[in-house]
């Protein structure tokens, strides 16, 4: 054990601390795995994958890597965001899949593409209105206070969820004579194969809304406590609230009409940084679960495609498996009267 | 309005309470009081002025540090996240004033330390807060009110789902805590500690002001006897 002294002096602040390894390691031998199943099974020589204008080198950056990235920016923000709403919208079920807000940009975006036949930029533009829409209306629901607002929350998003799916399916079962592995995504989520420079626009997404969130921390920390207390302690709840919903559920859109929407991962990455790693204060919880839903996300892409090549199985079935399960634990195991 | 002999002056309802009370407020369930108690801290609205502590600031004109130097809140049932640690809890107090980025500085560590010994937290401080007993977490919620250093301090029924022991415990902690502050203003049930300790009283009836005095003239008006007698 540390001195008390020299461990708490950043109890708000330590990000990872170094002596936790154990989950850490963890995190190493998954990002192995993710490199192996996802860049390195090349079949062929290793060395022609890093000469340019090779075959393998072609698959290696312009295939593989741009999915990966994709992988990991989608990942680490679906994780960021669950442990944001569920610090900003006061309940532990929050997150944008549960909450509708991913189904809103899928329901949008797939309107764009598949119905009105939009190209990738206005489908883009419509699925991140679409977001923010949905992400607006919880912010205005969750600013309603009064007895059962936190529990209303999560229903109310559920419920959202529940409609935009529906609404979904039956306008892509309407207007496609069979669903194809495009629209598949729509319905299910799937890291798609995309050119570098959707790759970036999905790391640089990411990376501001993770960068905004690790900024504003200790602001979670004080949301943590309720409106009122956040008051007194010089932050304002509402302000904090709107500002870090919009601007993170922004990003989170953009890669969304990339990927369709992917479930659960948002709920079962912060949850179980919380379990395993303990971080102590907001930032550091940003941090880890960016890093865990990262990793978590791209080996599950590893696996959808190994499962039966060459079909793709639906990342979101897979997302869905494990946090189904997950969803339903935290639920029976919420103490009463605590976040 | 608002003056140095003055901890509270309100218009409407009409409330004058002289500089450094404990201030008990009473009155049935409904009567109001968790209401007046946040619009004193200004996040309820409301008609009329409120001035607040030694300058008599009105708290709904501030926001920020200038706020958190004021008055500090801790309500009926702090939301705590399960997982956080005890010492990091008690912590939290030190937020206004470290703002997004600043570390701690020694003092602030030492006085956070200090509020966790002087009320019994220490074997505690590295639990998780959602694992110790109510009464150890209302403690806490008491030591990161402190820890903010305001000039008044606002509880909402902090001995409600205490047992008398524990309910003892908080008061004791509270009134050791009082020569720092510039005023409390706490509402409860509790009789015996209003017959105790409270320097004045407010009673809430029917959605208006009962009575507010020194704690003398509450028992020559008839007390809680008159005041729980009422109809609602």
């Amino acid at each position: 054990m540390p001195a008390p002294t020299k461990r708490c002096g950043l109890t708000l602040l330590s990000a990872v601390r170094l002596n936790k390894v154990r989950p850490h390691l963890f995190a190493f031998a998954l990002l192995l795995a993710v490199t192996a199943l996802q860049l390195v099974s090349l079949g062929g020589d290793l060395g022609l994958a890093f000469s340019s204008g090779t075959v393998p080198h072609r698959i290696l950056f312009e295939l593989r890597l741009p999915r990966l990235v994709v992988a990991l920016a989608s990942g680490g923000l679906l994780a960021i965001l669950g442990a944001s709403y569920q610090i900003l919208l006061a309940n532990p079920l929050a997150e944008p899949y549960v909450l509708g807000v991913s189904s809103a940009v899928a329901l949008a975006a797939a309107t764009a593409e598949v119905i009105l036949g939009l190209g990738g930029l206005a489908t883009m533009g419509t699925g991140v209105a679409g977001g923010m829409a949905a992400a607006a209306l919880l912010v205005v629901f969750a600013g309603r206070t009064g007895p059962g607002a936190t529990e209303r929350i999560a229903l109310f998003g559920m419920g959202l969820n529940f409609v935009l799916s529906s609404v979904l399916f039956l306008l892509l079962s309407w207007w496609q004579e069979q669903i194809g592995a495009g629209t598949l995504r729509w319905l299910f989520g799937q890291v798609p194969w995309v050119g570098p420079r959707e790759a970036w626009l999905a790391a640089v997404s990411a990376g501001l809304a993770l960068a905004v969130l690790v900024v504003s921390g200790r602001a979670l920390d004080a949301v943590a406590l309720g409106d009122d207390v956040a008051r007194s302690l010089g932050f304002s709840a509402g302000r904090i609230r709107w500002g870090l919903v919009l601007v993170t559920s922004l990003a989170l859109a953009l890669v969304t009409t990339m990927t369709g929407s992917i479930g659960f991962v948002g709920l079962v990455i912060p949850h179980f940084v919380r379990l395993v790693v303990k971080p102590r204060g907001s930032r550091a919880l940003v941090l880890t679960s960016f890093l865990w839903g990262a990793l978590f996300l791209a080996f599950a892409d590893g696996v959808s495609r190994r499962i039966a090549p060459p079909m793709e199985f639906p990342i979101g079935l897979i997302t869905t498996l494990v946090g189904g399960p997950a969803f339903l634990w935290i639920l029976a195991r919420r103490p009463r009267g605590l976040g | 309005m608002g003056s140095a002999e003055h901890l509270l002056a309100m218009d409407t309802p009409r409330v004058s309470i002289p500089a450094g009370a404990l201030v008990a407020i009473v009155g049935r369930n409904g009567a109001g009081k968790t209401t007046l108690l946040r619009r004193i801290l200004g996040s309820q609205p409301g008609p009329g002025r409120v001035a607040l502590g030694r300058k008599g600031w009105d708290p709904r004109t501030l926001s920020g540090i200038g706020l958190s130097r004021l008055v500090a809140y801790v309500p009926q049932e702090p939301a705590w996240p399960a997982d956080l640690p005890v010492r990091d809890a008690v912590g939290l107090g030190l937020l206004p004033r470290l703002g997004l980025w600043r570390r701690p500085t020694a003092d602030d560590l030492a006085l956070r330390e200090f509020w966790i010994a002087r009320f019994g937290l220490g074997a505690l401080a590295e639990f998780p807060i959602g694992r110790i007993s109510s009464g150890e977490r209302q403690r806490v919620s008491l030591a990161r009110a402190l820890l903010q250093r305001a000039e008044v301090l606002i509880l909402d029924e902090p001995t409600n789902h205490l047992d008398p022991p524990g309910a003892a415990e908080f008061w004791r902690a509270l009134v050791e805590a009082r020569e720092s502050l510039g005023g409390v203003l706490v509402s409860t049930h509790d009789t015996a500690f209003v017959a105790g300790h409270a320097d004045w009283v407010l009673a809430l009836e029917q959605g208006g002001v009962g009575f507010s005095g020194s704690r003398r003239d509450f028992d020559a008006w008839g007390g809680f006897g008159r005041l729980f007698a009422s109809p609602r």
